[in-house]
Protein backbone atom coordinates (compact mmCIF):
# COMPACT_ATOMS: atom_id res chain seq x y z
CA UNK A 1 0.00 0.00 0.00
CA UNK A 2 0.94 3.29 -0.28
CA UNK A 3 3.43 5.03 2.08
CA UNK A 4 2.70 8.18 2.98
CA UNK A 5 5.89 9.29 4.64
CA UNK A 6 6.69 11.92 2.19
CA UNK A 7 4.12 12.38 0.02
CA UNK A 8 1.92 15.07 0.21
CA UNK A 9 -0.42 13.68 -2.56
CA UNK A 10 -3.80 13.15 -1.14
CA UNK A 11 -5.14 9.22 -0.49
CA UNK A 12 -7.59 8.59 -2.94
CA UNK A 13 -9.11 5.47 -2.74
CA UNK A 14 -11.57 3.48 -4.98
CA UNK A 15 -13.24 6.30 -5.35
CA UNK A 16 -11.94 7.09 -8.91
CA UNK A 17 -13.68 3.97 -10.33
CA UNK A 18 -17.21 5.58 -9.73
CA UNK A 19 -15.99 8.77 -10.83
CA UNK A 20 -14.59 7.43 -14.00
CA UNK A 21 -17.00 7.83 -17.47
CA UNK A 22 -18.20 4.29 -17.81
CA UNK A 23 -17.58 3.02 -21.04
CA UNK A 24 -20.32 1.98 -23.32
CA UNK A 25 -20.13 -0.64 -25.91
CA UNK A 26 -22.66 -0.51 -28.93
CA UNK A 27 -25.92 -2.27 -27.86
CA UNK A 28 -24.24 -6.26 -29.43
CA UNK A 29 -21.63 -5.61 -27.35
CA UNK A 30 -18.52 -5.41 -30.11
CA UNK A 31 -15.99 -2.93 -29.84
CA UNK A 32 -16.88 0.84 -30.86
CA UNK A 33 -14.59 2.80 -32.87
CA UNK A 34 -14.87 6.83 -33.32
CA UNK A 35 -13.24 8.44 -35.71
CA UNK A 36 -13.89 9.89 -39.28
CA UNK A 37 -14.68 8.28 -42.74
CA UNK A 38 -11.01 7.65 -43.31
CA UNK A 39 -8.10 5.57 -42.27
CA UNK A 40 -5.98 8.06 -40.34
CA UNK A 41 -4.69 7.24 -37.33
CA UNK A 42 -7.42 4.42 -36.42
CA UNK A 43 -6.54 2.42 -39.44
CA UNK A 44 -4.04 0.09 -37.87
CA UNK A 45 -6.36 -0.42 -35.13
CA UNK A 46 -8.88 -1.43 -37.66
CA UNK A 47 -6.50 -3.91 -39.24
CA UNK A 48 -5.60 -5.16 -35.69
CA UNK A 49 -8.38 -5.75 -34.82
CA UNK A 50 -9.73 -7.69 -38.61
CA UNK A 51 -6.15 -9.76 -38.20
CA UNK A 52 -7.34 -10.68 -34.83
CA UNK A 53 -11.25 -11.69 -36.18
CA UNK A 54 -12.58 -8.90 -34.37
CA UNK A 55 -15.85 -7.27 -35.60
CA UNK A 56 -16.49 -3.61 -34.48
CA UNK A 57 -19.26 -1.00 -34.92
CA UNK A 58 -18.42 1.95 -36.41
CA UNK A 59 -20.16 5.02 -33.97
CA UNK A 60 -21.33 8.20 -36.25
CA UNK A 61 -18.35 9.63 -38.43
CA UNK A 62 -16.93 12.98 -36.99
CA UNK A 63 -18.02 15.72 -39.38
CA UNK A 64 -18.47 18.76 -37.36
CA UNK A 65 -16.95 20.90 -34.16
CA UNK A 66 -19.31 19.62 -31.87
CA UNK A 67 -18.75 15.90 -33.09
CA UNK A 68 -15.36 15.84 -31.29
CA UNK A 69 -16.27 18.55 -28.36
CA UNK A 70 -19.09 15.97 -26.98
CA UNK A 71 -16.53 13.08 -26.63
CA UNK A 72 -14.46 15.95 -24.79
CA UNK A 73 -16.59 16.69 -22.62
CA UNK A 74 -17.76 13.42 -21.75
CA UNK A 75 -14.29 12.65 -20.49
CA UNK A 76 -13.41 10.07 -22.59
CA UNK A 77 -10.80 10.87 -24.40
CA UNK A 78 -7.71 11.04 -21.95
CA UNK A 79 -5.70 13.54 -24.49
CA UNK A 80 -8.56 15.17 -25.77
CA UNK A 81 -7.82 12.67 -29.25
CA UNK A 82 -9.17 10.39 -31.35
CA UNK A 83 -9.05 7.75 -32.28
CA UNK A 84 -11.46 6.30 -29.42
CA UNK A 85 -12.26 2.84 -29.46
CA UNK A 86 -14.54 1.12 -26.37
CA UNK A 87 -13.70 -1.93 -25.64
CA UNK A 88 -14.22 -4.33 -22.42
CA UNK A 89 -15.43 -1.40 -20.52
CA UNK A 90 -12.52 0.59 -21.01
CA UNK A 91 -12.72 3.93 -23.71
CA UNK A 92 -9.20 3.41 -25.12
CA UNK A 93 -7.47 6.00 -26.99
CA UNK A 94 -3.67 6.20 -28.37
CA UNK A 95 -3.11 4.21 -30.99
CA UNK A 96 -0.31 2.01 -30.42
CA UNK A 97 -1.73 1.21 -26.84
CA UNK A 98 -4.64 0.11 -28.35
CA UNK A 99 -3.09 -1.37 -30.73
CA UNK A 100 -1.00 -3.34 -28.27
CA UNK A 101 -4.14 -4.48 -26.19
CA UNK A 102 -5.55 -5.79 -28.83
CA UNK A 103 -2.47 -7.68 -30.31
CA UNK A 104 -2.05 -8.99 -26.21
CA UNK A 105 -5.25 -10.12 -26.17
CA UNK A 106 -5.43 -11.75 -29.16
CA UNK A 107 -2.05 -13.58 -29.21
CA UNK A 108 -0.40 -10.68 -31.74
CA UNK A 109 2.66 -10.45 -29.57
CA UNK A 110 5.90 -12.09 -28.24
CA UNK A 111 5.63 -15.62 -26.85
CA UNK A 112 9.16 -14.40 -24.61
CA UNK A 113 10.91 -11.39 -23.46
CA UNK A 114 13.55 -11.42 -26.43
CA UNK A 115 10.42 -11.72 -29.08
CA UNK A 116 9.03 -9.04 -27.48
CA UNK A 117 11.50 -6.97 -27.67
CA UNK A 118 11.73 -7.80 -31.24
CA UNK A 119 8.51 -6.50 -31.94
CA UNK A 120 9.00 -3.93 -30.09
CA UNK A 121 12.03 -2.59 -32.02
CA UNK A 122 10.42 -3.19 -35.24
CA UNK A 123 7.42 -1.54 -34.35
CA UNK A 124 9.28 1.64 -33.54
CA UNK A 125 11.21 1.56 -36.81
CA UNK A 126 7.54 1.17 -38.60
CA UNK A 127 6.11 3.94 -36.64
CA UNK A 128 8.87 6.04 -38.05
CA UNK A 129 8.65 4.55 -41.88
CA UNK A 130 4.23 5.14 -41.49
CA UNK A 131 4.43 8.43 -40.78
CA UNK A 132 5.53 10.56 -43.77
CA UNK A 133 2.51 8.02 -45.69
CA UNK A 134 0.23 9.60 -43.10
CA UNK A 135 0.27 13.46 -44.61
CA UNK A 136 -1.08 12.18 -47.66
CA UNK A 137 -3.37 15.37 -48.86
CA UNK A 138 -2.16 17.21 -45.79
CA UNK A 139 1.32 18.46 -47.93
CA UNK A 140 1.59 19.39 -51.96
CA UNK A 141 1.91 16.41 -53.58
CA UNK A 142 5.21 16.44 -55.11
CA UNK A 143 6.46 17.31 -51.60
CA UNK A 144 4.55 14.04 -50.33
CA UNK A 145 6.35 11.93 -53.44
CA UNK A 146 9.71 13.21 -51.96
CA UNK A 147 8.97 12.55 -48.48
CA UNK A 148 7.77 8.69 -49.28
CA UNK A 149 10.41 7.66 -51.23
CA UNK A 150 12.59 9.12 -49.00
CA UNK A 151 10.92 6.59 -46.08
CA UNK A 152 11.06 4.15 -48.86
CA UNK A 153 14.37 4.30 -49.42
CA UNK A 154 15.57 4.03 -46.02
CA UNK A 155 13.28 1.39 -44.69
CA UNK A 156 12.38 -0.58 -47.17
CA UNK A 157 15.68 -2.77 -47.47
CA UNK A 158 15.92 -2.92 -43.55
CA UNK A 159 12.19 -5.04 -43.75
CA UNK A 160 12.75 -6.51 -46.27
CA UNK A 161 16.54 -7.66 -44.99
CA UNK A 162 14.52 -8.76 -41.98
CA UNK A 163 11.81 -10.93 -43.94
CA UNK A 164 14.27 -12.73 -45.78
CA UNK A 165 16.86 -13.60 -42.68
CA UNK A 166 13.49 -15.06 -40.70
CA UNK A 167 12.36 -17.25 -43.28
CA UNK A 168 8.99 -17.60 -42.10
CA UNK A 169 7.25 -15.15 -44.07
CA UNK A 170 6.83 -12.96 -40.91
CA UNK A 171 8.50 -10.53 -39.27
CA UNK A 172 9.37 -12.03 -36.23
CA UNK A 173 8.95 -15.85 -35.07
CA UNK A 174 6.71 -17.97 -37.26
CA UNK A 175 3.02 -16.23 -36.92
CA UNK A 176 1.61 -12.99 -37.41
CA UNK A 177 2.40 -10.82 -35.07
CA UNK A 178 1.56 -6.45 -34.59
CA UNK A 179 4.32 -5.90 -36.40
CA UNK A 180 3.33 -7.97 -39.70
CA UNK A 181 0.09 -5.70 -39.56
CA UNK A 182 1.82 -2.60 -39.37
CA UNK A 183 3.74 -3.31 -42.56
CA UNK A 184 1.20 -4.54 -44.16
CA UNK A 185 -0.57 -1.22 -43.82
CA UNK A 186 2.36 0.47 -45.21
CA UNK A 187 2.29 -1.77 -48.32
CA UNK A 188 -1.24 -1.27 -49.04
CA UNK A 189 -0.96 2.69 -48.43
CA UNK A 190 2.04 2.43 -51.09
CA UNK A 191 0.16 -0.13 -53.03
CA UNK A 192 -2.65 2.98 -53.15
CA UNK A 193 -0.54 6.37 -53.70
CA UNK A 194 2.78 4.89 -55.48
CA UNK A 195 2.89 2.03 -56.37
CA UNK A 196 5.55 1.87 -58.31
CA UNK A 197 7.96 2.37 -55.27
CA UNK A 198 7.63 -1.60 -54.89
CA UNK A 199 8.72 -2.60 -58.08
CA UNK A 200 12.06 -2.92 -56.31
CA UNK A 201 11.04 -5.14 -53.89
CA UNK A 202 9.57 -8.23 -55.46
CA UNK A 203 9.57 -9.80 -51.93
CA UNK A 204 7.77 -7.97 -50.07
CA UNK A 205 4.42 -7.76 -52.80
CA UNK A 206 4.97 -11.76 -52.11
CA UNK A 207 4.55 -10.89 -48.89
CA UNK A 208 1.56 -8.02 -48.89
CA UNK A 209 -0.57 -10.66 -50.94
CA UNK A 210 -0.07 -13.09 -48.49
CA UNK A 211 -0.97 -11.74 -45.26
CA UNK A 212 -3.69 -9.95 -47.08
CA UNK A 213 -4.91 -12.94 -48.13
CA UNK A 214 -5.55 -14.37 -44.20
CA UNK A 215 -9.64 -14.58 -44.53
CA UNK A 216 -10.72 -12.46 -41.36
CA UNK A 217 -8.26 -9.25 -43.00
CA UNK A 218 -9.30 -9.88 -46.69
CA UNK A 219 -12.71 -9.97 -45.45
CA UNK A 220 -11.93 -6.60 -44.24
CA UNK A 221 -9.99 -5.00 -47.11
CA UNK A 222 -13.03 -5.90 -49.28
CA UNK A 223 -15.89 -4.51 -46.75
CA UNK A 224 -17.57 -1.34 -46.72
CA UNK A 225 -15.46 -0.68 -43.47
CA UNK A 226 -12.15 0.36 -45.27
CA UNK A 227 -11.84 2.89 -46.06
CA UNK A 228 -10.09 5.19 -49.25
CA UNK A 229 -7.09 7.01 -49.06
CA UNK A 230 -7.49 10.86 -48.28
CA UNK A 231 -9.08 13.05 -50.36
CA UNK A 232 -10.27 16.78 -50.72
CA UNK A 233 -13.77 15.68 -48.59
CA UNK A 234 -11.75 14.21 -45.82
CA UNK A 235 -9.37 16.71 -45.38
CA UNK A 236 -11.94 19.26 -44.68
CA UNK A 237 -13.89 17.08 -42.53
CA UNK A 238 -10.85 16.90 -40.64
CA UNK A 239 -9.96 20.22 -40.78
CA UNK A 240 -13.35 21.31 -40.34
CA UNK A 241 -13.88 19.32 -37.06
CA UNK A 242 -10.52 20.31 -35.29
CA UNK A 243 -10.60 23.74 -36.61
CA UNK A 244 -7.24 24.38 -38.15
CA UNK B 1 32.88 -7.32 -22.66
CA UNK B 2 35.44 -6.76 -20.22
CA UNK B 3 32.26 -7.12 -17.64
CA UNK B 4 28.85 -8.42 -17.45
CA UNK B 5 27.29 -4.69 -17.48
CA UNK B 6 25.33 -3.39 -20.12
CA UNK B 7 26.90 -0.98 -21.96
CA UNK B 8 25.88 1.79 -23.75
CA UNK B 9 26.95 4.01 -26.41
CA UNK B 10 26.10 7.70 -26.55
CA UNK B 11 27.43 11.12 -27.15
CA UNK B 12 28.29 12.30 -23.76
CA UNK B 13 24.26 14.16 -23.61
CA UNK B 14 20.69 13.19 -21.96
CA UNK B 15 19.28 13.30 -25.54
CA UNK B 16 17.38 9.98 -25.89
CA UNK B 17 19.38 7.80 -24.30
CA UNK B 18 18.78 9.84 -20.69
CA UNK B 19 15.12 7.73 -20.41
CA UNK B 20 17.69 4.66 -20.38
CA UNK B 21 19.95 5.44 -18.02
CA UNK B 22 16.93 6.76 -15.79
CA UNK B 23 14.96 2.75 -16.30
CA UNK B 24 18.50 1.36 -15.54
CA UNK B 25 18.48 3.45 -12.36
CA UNK B 26 15.08 2.86 -11.19
CA UNK B 27 15.92 -1.14 -11.33
CA UNK B 28 19.41 -0.57 -9.82
CA UNK B 29 21.38 -2.33 -12.67
CA UNK B 30 24.78 0.01 -13.05
CA UNK B 31 26.20 -0.08 -16.89
CA UNK B 32 29.11 1.20 -18.06
CA UNK B 33 29.36 3.89 -20.82
CA UNK B 34 31.17 3.02 -24.01
CA UNK B 35 33.50 5.58 -25.04
CA UNK B 36 31.61 8.71 -26.11
CA UNK B 37 30.68 9.52 -29.53
CA UNK B 38 32.39 12.72 -30.87
CA UNK B 39 33.55 12.20 -34.76
CA UNK B 40 31.90 11.17 -37.74
CA UNK B 41 34.22 7.91 -37.14
CA UNK B 42 33.16 6.49 -34.13
CA UNK B 43 29.54 6.63 -35.75
CA UNK B 44 30.56 4.86 -38.88
CA UNK B 45 32.24 2.26 -37.20
CA UNK B 46 29.36 1.21 -35.52
CA UNK B 47 27.26 1.00 -38.10
CA UNK B 48 29.80 -1.08 -40.13
CA UNK B 49 29.92 -3.37 -37.28
CA UNK B 50 26.11 -4.04 -38.10
CA UNK B 51 24.98 -3.06 -34.50
CA UNK B 52 23.00 -0.29 -35.45
CA UNK B 53 19.53 -2.27 -36.90
CA UNK B 54 18.12 1.44 -38.23
CA UNK B 55 21.46 2.61 -38.24
CA UNK B 56 20.34 5.36 -34.96
CA UNK B 57 21.81 5.50 -31.82
CA UNK B 58 21.50 5.25 -28.67
CA UNK B 59 23.03 1.42 -28.68
CA UNK B 60 22.40 -0.43 -25.62
CA UNK B 61 24.41 -4.07 -25.32
CA UNK B 62 22.67 -5.90 -23.31
CA UNK B 63 21.69 -9.96 -22.36
CA UNK B 64 23.64 -11.14 -25.68
CA UNK B 65 21.68 -8.50 -27.81
CA UNK B 66 22.43 -5.00 -29.78
CA UNK B 67 19.25 -3.13 -28.17
CA UNK B 68 18.31 -0.13 -30.11
CA UNK B 69 15.04 1.86 -30.76
CA UNK B 70 14.87 3.51 -26.76
CA UNK B 71 11.49 2.78 -25.91
CA UNK B 72 12.07 -1.05 -27.58
CA UNK B 73 14.63 -1.13 -25.04
CA UNK B 74 12.88 0.67 -22.17
CA UNK B 75 10.21 -1.81 -22.83
CA UNK B 76 12.39 -4.65 -22.53
CA UNK B 77 14.41 -3.57 -19.20
CA UNK B 78 11.09 -2.94 -17.72
CA UNK B 79 9.50 -6.01 -18.41
CA UNK B 80 12.69 -8.11 -17.00
CA UNK B 81 12.23 -5.80 -13.81
CA UNK B 82 8.60 -5.90 -12.99
CA UNK B 83 8.43 -1.91 -14.38
CA UNK B 84 5.37 -3.18 -16.38
CA UNK B 85 1.57 -3.83 -16.03
CA UNK B 86 0.56 -6.97 -14.08
CA UNK B 87 -2.82 -7.07 -16.06
CA UNK B 88 -3.59 -6.65 -19.62
CA UNK B 89 -5.49 -3.33 -18.75
CA UNK B 90 -3.12 -2.13 -16.47
CA UNK B 91 -0.34 -2.58 -19.09
CA UNK B 92 -2.72 -0.60 -21.28
CA UNK B 93 -2.79 1.93 -18.97
CA UNK B 94 1.04 1.89 -18.81
CA UNK B 95 1.05 1.87 -22.65
CA UNK B 96 -1.68 4.97 -23.06
CA UNK B 97 0.08 7.53 -20.49
CA UNK B 98 3.54 6.25 -22.18
CA UNK B 99 2.44 7.08 -25.66
CA UNK B 100 1.45 10.64 -23.93
CA UNK B 101 4.23 11.42 -22.22
CA UNK B 102 5.87 10.73 -25.69
CA UNK B 103 3.77 13.10 -27.46
CA UNK B 104 4.69 15.81 -24.40
CA UNK B 105 8.38 15.65 -24.22
CA UNK B 106 9.00 15.37 -27.90
CA UNK B 107 9.98 19.01 -27.99
CA UNK B 108 12.55 19.42 -25.36
CA UNK B 109 15.34 17.15 -27.57
CA UNK B 110 15.83 20.28 -29.66
CA UNK B 111 16.55 22.43 -26.75
CA UNK B 112 20.21 24.28 -28.24
CA UNK B 113 19.94 22.58 -31.55
CA UNK B 114 17.22 24.98 -32.62
CA UNK B 115 16.05 28.32 -31.48
CA UNK B 116 15.68 28.91 -27.57
CA UNK B 117 12.27 31.38 -28.46
CA UNK B 118 11.22 28.52 -30.60
CA UNK B 119 11.50 25.38 -28.73
CA UNK B 120 10.70 27.32 -25.71
CA UNK B 121 7.23 27.74 -27.58
CA UNK B 122 6.67 24.64 -28.50
CA UNK B 123 7.67 23.10 -24.22
CA UNK B 124 5.47 25.79 -23.48
CA UNK B 125 2.39 24.81 -25.25
CA UNK B 126 3.06 21.09 -24.24
CA UNK B 127 2.93 21.93 -20.54
CA UNK B 128 0.06 23.77 -20.82
CA UNK B 129 -1.92 21.05 -22.57
CA UNK B 130 -0.28 17.58 -20.84
CA UNK B 131 0.45 19.08 -17.39
CA UNK B 132 -3.04 19.15 -16.38
CA UNK B 133 -3.78 16.00 -17.22
CA UNK B 134 -0.69 13.87 -16.02
CA UNK B 135 -1.84 16.20 -12.76
CA UNK B 136 -5.18 14.95 -12.88
CA UNK B 137 -4.03 11.42 -13.78
CA UNK B 138 -1.80 10.85 -10.63
CA UNK B 139 -4.23 12.21 -8.06
CA UNK B 140 -7.03 10.34 -9.14
CA UNK B 141 -4.91 7.08 -9.39
CA UNK B 142 -3.64 8.09 -5.10
CA UNK B 143 -0.82 6.07 -4.75
CA UNK B 144 1.86 8.29 -5.59
CA UNK B 145 1.89 6.45 -8.83
CA UNK B 146 0.90 6.91 -12.31
CA UNK B 147 -0.68 3.12 -12.80
CA UNK B 148 -1.52 1.08 -10.35
CA UNK B 149 0.59 1.11 -6.41
CA UNK B 150 4.33 0.62 -7.98
CA UNK B 151 6.94 2.34 -9.96
CA UNK B 152 6.33 1.51 -14.12
CA UNK B 153 8.14 2.99 -16.80
CA UNK B 154 5.53 5.91 -17.21
CA UNK B 155 6.03 6.73 -13.94
CA UNK B 156 9.83 6.63 -15.11
CA UNK B 157 8.94 8.66 -18.45
CA UNK B 158 7.29 11.06 -16.36
CA UNK B 159 10.03 11.74 -13.89
CA UNK B 160 12.39 12.52 -16.74
CA UNK B 161 10.04 15.13 -18.21
CA UNK B 162 9.43 16.75 -14.91
CA UNK B 163 12.94 17.02 -13.96
CA UNK B 164 13.69 19.04 -17.24
CA UNK B 165 10.84 21.05 -16.61
CA UNK B 166 12.34 21.99 -13.39
CA UNK B 167 15.23 23.26 -15.40
CA UNK B 168 13.59 24.77 -18.38
CA UNK B 169 10.02 26.46 -16.29
CA UNK B 170 10.29 25.52 -12.95
CA UNK B 171 7.32 28.08 -11.94
CA UNK B 172 5.04 25.11 -14.17
CA UNK B 173 4.83 23.58 -10.79
CA UNK B 174 3.17 26.05 -9.15
CA UNK B 175 -0.12 25.00 -10.14
CA UNK B 176 0.77 21.17 -10.32
CA UNK B 177 1.52 20.21 -6.44
CA UNK B 178 1.05 16.57 -7.04
CA UNK B 179 3.32 16.30 -9.70
CA UNK B 180 5.96 18.26 -7.39
CA UNK B 181 5.42 15.77 -4.79
CA UNK B 182 6.05 13.33 -7.49
CA UNK B 183 8.92 14.25 -8.87
CA UNK B 184 10.63 14.97 -5.44
CA UNK B 185 9.50 11.50 -4.05
CA UNK B 186 10.70 9.28 -7.24
CA UNK B 187 13.95 11.39 -7.42
CA UNK B 188 14.61 10.45 -3.85
CA UNK B 189 14.08 6.42 -4.84
CA UNK B 190 17.69 5.16 -3.76
CA UNK B 191 18.98 4.06 -6.57
CA UNK B 192 17.27 6.93 -8.77
CA UNK B 193 18.91 9.90 -6.25
CA UNK B 194 22.33 8.02 -6.61
CA UNK B 195 21.98 8.10 -10.07
CA UNK B 196 21.35 11.56 -10.48
CA UNK B 197 24.25 12.62 -7.87
CA UNK B 198 26.37 10.50 -10.35
CA UNK B 199 28.67 11.66 -13.00
CA UNK B 200 26.88 9.92 -15.34
CA UNK B 201 24.20 12.00 -15.13
CA UNK B 202 24.40 14.94 -17.78
CA UNK B 203 23.85 18.19 -17.50
CA UNK B 204 21.08 19.64 -20.12
CA UNK B 205 21.66 20.27 -23.64
CA UNK B 206 24.96 22.47 -23.82
CA UNK B 207 26.89 23.82 -27.15
CA UNK B 208 29.80 20.72 -26.47
CA UNK B 209 26.79 18.31 -26.78
CA UNK B 210 25.28 19.60 -29.94
CA UNK B 211 28.11 20.22 -31.35
CA UNK B 212 29.50 16.94 -31.16
CA UNK B 213 26.25 15.13 -31.82
CA UNK B 214 26.47 17.39 -35.14
CA UNK B 215 29.82 16.39 -36.02
CA UNK B 216 29.29 13.56 -35.50
CA UNK B 217 26.60 12.95 -37.55
CA UNK B 218 28.29 15.32 -40.53
CA UNK B 219 25.06 18.01 -40.30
Amino acid sequence: MPTSKTTSIPKVRSQSRTRKTKAMSSPSKKPLLHYWKSRGRAEIIRLTMAAAGVEWDDAPYMDQPEDIEKLRDSGKLVFNQLPLLQIDGINMVQTYAVVRYVSAKHGLNGKNAEEQYRIDMLSEGLRDFAQPIGAYKFMPDEAFKASVTQAVDRYMPIFQKVLTDNGTNHLVGDRLTMVDIQLLEILLSLNDLQPVLLDKYPKMKEYQEKISAIPSLAAYLKSEKRFPPNDDDIIASIKRVLKF
Amino acid sequence: MSSTKPVLHYWKGRGRAEIIRLTLAAVGVEWEDAPYLNEPADFEKLRSEGKLFFNQLPLLQMDGMNLVQTIATVRYIAAKHGLNGKTPEEQYRIDLLSEGLRDFYAPFFAFKFQPDENVMSAVTTNINRYMPIFEKTLTENGHGHLVGDRLTMADVQLLEILLAINHYKPESFASNPNLKAFMDKISALPSIAAYLKSDKRFPPNNDEYCTAVNRTLGR
